[in-house]
């Protein structure tokens, strides 16, 4: 019947998503069965699996029991250890895992939005042949095929394509196809790498830091590691232990930068004189480079400082730099007596890069090509040529997440487990190694990365067993047991430890370029000569990095930390350059190097250096699904591949056109307030308030208990995981970039972003704004049914169920701090992100106001259980707080003096934002210190 | 005057004003302008809709914007209304029998202005269907409002406005609707008239009873005005933003609201009087008395606008900002518009002939219409898109559907204005005649 061409013509009429078939039988079960795989994620039938431990064990385990399991993600092959909170089968949050010394209970703003791209209803969920839906079992055939024939020929002629692999066990099965097949090749693509392993940074020890060019709190795999380090050295300086000295020369604004001592803008092409001049000042060898007064100002000042603390202190050089200038950065750091670097980082010395993999393609060479986790249709640069010649290859598969733009390319796609549903190994910053174990079943017809690998091999075990092979251990093994339930696998009494480790370091800095990597400078593309033209700086994007975070909304609209911009990446200037240019904010401009061109919109950015511009990877997605597609253009357009993070010799034009951008902030200045404060150095106290007159009676207080917050400035780097955190926490919704550029974004907690002093030489400054939990909250007064009141601890509460909606509280608040469901932002939430909100805070509708709480649902929790336990309440900490990596956030108890809150308020910095408008605001501020430098 | 020629005026006058109704003088006139009205009412059902079904979305509404349109326009037109209170009930107190042509429809005025201004608030809502939450009512929960908001006092405030407003204007009408009873030769109008009119007789009993009814509740009344108008300030008052938080905003409010009732009654008396042929009954004197009120209103007003700058600035740092901001910011053209459309033309009415020419009145009372709703947008907006922390600015600016509801509400107000003049006696008319007779007396 089914050929019946009236028949073919109905269904199609009834079901014209079905036109994309070949309309048999066959397919159109398989399309049946996928329906039902996605109708049944509606269900709460969601499982947790079995075989994972519970970090936390409930003896009752009913319906609603929160369970925590030890688990992790990676990005860009570093493992970001986590602790997966799940309820009734489902994951509601991501935490950082306390026990892990790569974590500390901190994450980074990817690991709480990871959680998002779990639920992510673009993910790839079936095989994909041809772009049409295929089976497992299909492709097992194809592996079957392609394993024996390169049994036949060793391996000839097979090339697998991965990201940068950390993951011990993938590690070990990559190894053992090797040595099965000698003749396949290995490339690994890191479009974020740089031409040498990024260097972690022992920097709670180090007293005096140089950042020639370096980022290292910057987002990206080390920064909460490094943020942590970092802040407990800057909160030694500020109990008088020792200094806290930052120096920055940089083109870009960067988070380090923004909280350096002292920073100096410094033209891309300035780095390698200021590397030499500081050399000279540390009086190796008469550089010859002359420099300007703030150059030298600068250099003379960091020379001092890093003789001023030998043994603690380093010179720090950014990865994209050449591996010649590493190894004079590790020459004067073995000068200086720098301590060695903790631990190791993704590289992988033994495989070769995407530049080798493209002639062997157009060549005929490669016969099969495997893409495991990588999307080099996207990321690899312009002058790869990869797209055109993978599309020379005879059998071309890839395996990810996403039907992502290689996918097109690939005869095969092959769906990909998300880490938080699969069994894996991954290895975090501090080198040990951390078992990955599911939160949750997967929901889709998808296998994990090491059984796709053991597929080819013939092996059809789980992912579990892989990795207990690996491991050496079984399920009853108490080793693995408790390496399940801390996170943390220590390598050295498990045998087995499959793969090669990172290059291993001999103390100091002997910073070791990988073999792979070319010896001095490399040629730059023709007609790009230093010094004509402007620079393009390029980076990663704060928010969706190197474009893989694109599908995820959380992330998309993620305010960047220097431009509050949501959902769209900008050519970026100086002031000065938009001037000369005539420039203005949103207009589009043309930017030209050699014989690539980009066309994007202008954002102006104080802090970038002069004649630079700056451009960020990741948007521009032809296959980013439906939150990814048509934002922002394409960056990797003007990426070669001899100089990935900088071009010389570009032109900038401007364009008739605007572009609507949609930015949280349109003002950066304080408009000669002081918002943010500053003291010199620590110890010195911001000058007392006034006591003023209120009309308001007085608080009551009761139980002892008063909650407050306290935010040190001081620490605040910028970097976003709060409000990320914020995000996961409170089912706050994502509104869409028309509703941002309206001023309806929805976040709870804002980063408000200033900049201070000359504009060629702008001090940035970050201020983390949750409610104030005024004691005089205006915002009560203002209510006309009572829908916003005072509890007895203290916490302004928003009653969402009594609210009709007025708005008056927001427009009495000083602060700008509460959000009105406009629309109803939740309503067309596909059921998966559904299935991602905490069930422990309501879901706002439409016509109410909402606004931080202090995550009350934090705050009941343990009153209920202490009470439950008949103890006194112990420490509550807010999501924003237990992400933030640099503990400036504070939470508890202001009426107990013992409290680590109460502590912070009675620091001299501590001062309330905007007193002026008297409102006894329960959340203050450190005031930031401008010189790590003791007195 | 003899007594005879004293009773045909009566007549006359009763004749004049009571015919109206069943003998329209300008059919198609009216048609035509009831038409427009209705246009604006469909445009207000369907924004109402649009709302209702969408939410506050379709609004440029924002944070920090929180109030746009609604606000400013809800205050617009409860200030629009108490000229008709002031004109009616404290002329009434004060015997300045000159009112007597007037009260009537500037009545009816803040009747349908009041209405208008009371339901913008509810539609204004995130959830409207819980307006009622505002009223203090015995609600199972135990929860009542709270009593502090200037919101709640606003909502009793507008709603004892409306309801004295309305037995005042009615008790006004009682013997009108008795003559017009008595006059119909339509059965239909009998009973229509005659229901409303209560039994009037016109015994001297009834005169004494009405008199005192209406002296007692225009004295109610005109108390109402300042403390409606000046509850109707903590608005914006009582919130700790820069360029509200004033002390002089409660009278510069109630200044600001007779100044622009009189423009608009002095409007609606043209439109009255060319409409309805009712050039004797409405007089040169009547429009020379609304033109000096207009002219010392506004004069006081603009007082308003000098002491606020001064204290602002005197104020300085966040205060002085705002101001700053009114003169040079994104929204200067609010500023500076409510300037030049309320102060300038009024300065015309120094001259008694540009207060008696109705073309000239209308105008001015047109330009004060547009100024005083400039003023209200530039109080809202300016003060709220950049407050204390630079961080919150953000610009707003109204949609479609932010002016469609606004022109819809005038619409209702003229559909509903049009309808009174058609249907009901529309002077006075026992008043006048009691002018007359006194006049005839003297």
């Amino acid at each position: 019947m089914i050929d019946q061409p009236d028949f073919r013509a109905k269904v199609l009429e009834r079901f014209p998503a079905l036109a994309r078939f070949d309309l048999r039988r066959r397919d159109v079960l398989k399309c049946l069965a996928a329906t039902m795989a996605i109708a049944g994620l509606d269900g709460c039938e969601r499982r947790a699996d079995e075989t994972a431990m519970p970090f936390v064990v409930n003896p009752d385990g009913g319906p609603g029991v929160e369970r925590h399991y030890a688990s992790a993600v990676e990005l860009d092959g570093v493992g970001q250890p986590l602790i997966g909170v799940c309820r009734d089968g489902r994951p509601v949050k991501l935490e950082g895992n306390p026990g892990h010394p790569a974590s500390g209970g901190a994450t980074d703003a990817f690991t709480q939005a990871a959680l998002l791209g779990l639920y992510d209803p673009d993910r790839s969920q079936t095989p994909l042949r041809g772009g049409q839906a295929a089976t497992w079992g299909e492709f097992e055939g194809v592996a079957f095929e392609l394993a024996r024939a390169l049994d036949g020929s060793a391996g000839a002629g097979f090339h697998l394509l991965t990201g940068p692999v950390g993951s011990p066990t993938l590690l070990r099965q990559i190894a053992e196809l090797r040595a099965r097949w000698p003749a396949m090749r290995w490339h690994v693509h890191a479009p974020l790498a740089g031409s040498v392993p990024p260097p972690i940074l022992p920097l709670d020890k180090l007293e005096c830091v140089v950042a020639l060019d370096a980022d290292p709190l910057g987002p990206g795999p080390l920064q909460t590691i490094h943020a942590r380090g970092w802040s407990a050295r800057r909160r030694g300086y500020q109990a008088g232990q020792g200094d806290a000295l930052l120096f920055v020369a940089e083109p870009i604004p960067t988070l380090t930068g923004a909280v350096a001592g002292e920073r100096l803008t410094a033209r891309h092409g300035r780095i390698g004189p200021l590397l030499a001049g500081l050399e000279t000042e540390l009086g190796s060898r008469p550089s010859g480079e002359t420099f300007d007064t703030h150059e030298l100002g600068w250099l003379q000042s960091a020379a001092a400082a890093l003789l001023a603390h030998k043994g603690s202190a380093v010179v720090a050089l950014g990865a994209h730099h050449p591996p010649a200038w590493h190894t004079r950065v590790a020459a004067i750091n073995a000068r200086l007596g720098a301590p060695a670097p903790p631990a190791y980082s993704a590289a992988n010395p033994d495989a070769e890069g995407i530049d080798n993999l493209a002639p062997a393609m157009r060549s005929g060479e490669a016969r099969s090509v495997l893409v495991l986790d990588s999307n080099p249709a996207y990321t690899a640069p312009f002058d790869s040529g990869f797209a055109a010649s993978f599309r020379k290859v005879p059998l071309r598969i890839h395996a990810g997440l996403h039907a992502d733009e290689t996918a097109e390319l690939s005869h095969w796609h092959l769906p990909l487990a998300h880490l938080l549903e699969s069994w894996s190994d991954v290895r975090p910053a501090d080198g040990s190694a951390a078992i990955v174990q599911p939160l949750v079943r997967p929901f889709y017809d998808v296998r994990t990365r090491h059984e796709v690998l053991a597929l080819l091999a013939g092996d059809n075990s789980g992912a579990r067993a892989i990795v207990q092979k690996s491991w050496n251990a079984s399920d009853v093994d108490p080793r693995w047991q408790s390496a399940l339930l801390s996170g943390s696998i220590k390598p050295s009494p498990l045998a087995g430890e499959g793969g090669e480790r990172g290059p291993p370091r001999s103390g100091g800095f002997a910073a070791d370029p990988s073999p792979s990597a070319p010896a001095g400078l490399p040629p730059l593309p023709q007609g790009e000569r230093a010094g004509a033209g402007l620079d393009v700086i390029i980076r990663p994007d704060p928010s969706v990095h190197d474009g893989q975070f694109s599908h995820n909304p959380w992330l998309q609209e993620l305010p960047k930390p220097f431009t509050k911009l949501t959902w769209d990446n900008t050519i970026q200037v100086a002031p000065e350059l938009a001037a000369r240019l005539k420039l203005h904010n949103e207009q589009l401009a043309e930017l030209t190097v050699g014989q690539q061109k980009v066309v994007g919109p202008i954002w102006i950015v104080p802090g970038i250096a002069p004649e630079t511009v700056l451009i960020h990877l990741g948007y521009g997605r032809s296959a980013g699904g439906r939150v990814g597609n048509g934002v922002g253009f394409d960056a990797y357009a003007l990426r070669s591949a001899l100089s990935p993070w900088h071009r010389a010799g570009a032109t900038l034009r401007g364009l008739g056109g605007d572009y609507e951008l949609a930015s949280t902030q349109t003002h950066t200045t304080m408009a000669g307030h002081d918002f943010v404060r500053f003291v010199q150095q620590a110890g010195e106290a911001v000058p007392a308030e006034p006591p003023r007159a209120t009309m308001y009676p007085p608080q009551r207080k009761t139980h002892g208990l008063a909650w407050g917050m306290a935010i040190d400035l001081d620490v605040c780097i910028g970097c976003n995981a709060c409000v990320s955190a914020c995000v996961a926490e409170n089912n706050i919704p994502t509104v869409g970039k028309e509703e941002v550029r309206k001023g309806r974004e929805m976040h709870w907690l804002r980063i408000d972003g200033y900049e201070t002093g000359e504009p060629e030489k702008p001090q940035h400054a970050f201020q983390p704004v949750p409610c104030m939990h005024c004691e005089n909250a205006p915002c009560e007064m203002g209510c006309p049914v009572n829908a916003t009141v005072h509890s007895p601890d203290g916490l302004n509460l928003q009653v969402y169920n009594r609210c009709i909606g007025t708005r008056t509280c927001s427009a009495f608040c000083p602060y700008k701090v509460r959000r009105f469901n406009w629309a109803d932002y939740n309503g067309d939430d596909p059921p998966e992100w559904r299935a991602a909100h905490n069930p422990e805070v309501t879901v706002r509708e439409r016509g109410v106001m909402e606004k931080c709480t202090y995550c009350i649902q934090r705050i009941e929790r343990e009153k209920i259980e202490a009470d439950a336990a008949g103890r006194p309440m112990g420490e509550v900490k807010t999501a924003c707080q237990q992400a933030c990596p640099t503990n400036a956030i504070v939470f508890g108890n202001i009426a107990d003096p013992g409290s680590e809150v109460a502590r912070r308020k009675a620091d001299a910095r501590d001062y309330p934002l905007i007193p002026e408008a008297n409102t006894r605001p329960r959340t203050t501020y450190g005031a930031r210190i401008r010189r790590g430098r003791k007195a | 005057m003899s007594d005879r020629t004293r009773d045909s005026n009566y007549h006359r006058i009763t004749g004049e004003v009571v015919s109206i109704p069943p003998k329209f003088p300008a059919p198609i006139t009216w048609a035509i302008l009831f038409g427009f009205s209705m246009i604006g009412v469909g445009l207000l059902i369907l924004s109402v809709i649009m709302v209702f079904t969408r939410g506050v979305e379709i609004w440029g509404n924002n944070i920090p914007v929180a109030w746009g349109f609604p606000i400013a326009n809800y205050i617009w037109w409860i200030a629009i209304g108490h000229a008709g209170t002031l004109i009616s009930a404290m002329l009434l107190m004060m015997n300045e029998n000159w009112r007597n042509t007037t009260n009537r429809f500037a009545e009816a005025m803040t009747l349908f202005a009041v209405t208008c201004g009371g339901l913008y608030p509810i539609v204004h809502l995130g959830r409207p269907w819980f307006f009622y939450w505002m009223a203090p009512y015995f609600s199972t929960m135990t929860v009542w409002p709270q009593f502090r908001s200037p919101l709640t006092w606003d909502f009793f405030a507008v709603l004892t406005y409306l309801t004295v407003s309305l037995i005042f204007w009615y008790i006004g009408l009682v013997p009108d609707l008795a003559a017009a009873r008595d006059r119909a030769t339509k059965r239909r109008w009998q009973v229509f008239f005659g229901l409303f009119a209560l039994g009037w007789r016109g015994s001297g009993t009834h005169w004494l009873r009405w008199r005192q009814a209406y002296v007692i509740t225009a004295a109610i009344a005109v108390p109402l005005v300042v403390s409606v108008h000046s509850e109707i300030s903590m608005l914006f008052a009582a919130g700790p933003i820069p360029g509200w938080t004033s002390t002089i905003f409660p009278p510069y409010f109630v200044l600001g609201a007779a100044f622009s009732g009189f423009a608009v009654v002095t409007m609606l008396a043209v439109v009255v009087r060319s409409l309805l042929r009712l050039k004797d009954l409405v007089t040169e004197r009547h429009l020379d008395m609304l033109g000096r009120l207009t002219l010392a209103c506004g004069l006081m007003t603009a007082f308003g606008y000098v002491a606020e700058t001064y204290t602002s600035l005197y104020a300085g740092s966040y205060e002085a900002q705002t101001v700053m901001d009114r003169f040079t910011g994104p929204y200067w053209w609010s500023f500076w518009g409510a300037v030049v459309f309320n102060f300038v033309p009024i300065q015309l009415l120094w001259w008694r002939k540009i207060r008696v020419a109705p073309v000239f009145t209308f105008l001015i009372g047109l330009s004060v219409a547009v100024g005083m709703w400039m003023e209200r947008y530039m109080l809202l907006v300016t003060s709220l898109y950049r407050d204390w922390l630079e961080s919150s600015v953000n610009a707003f600016q109204g949609t479609f559907w932010d002016w469609a509801l606004f022109i819809g509400f005038i619409g209702l107000f003229c559909a509903g204005f049009l309808l009174f003049v058609r249907f009901l006696p529309v002077i006075a008319q026992f008043e006048v005649k009691e002018q007359v007779a006194e006049e005839g007396h003297a």
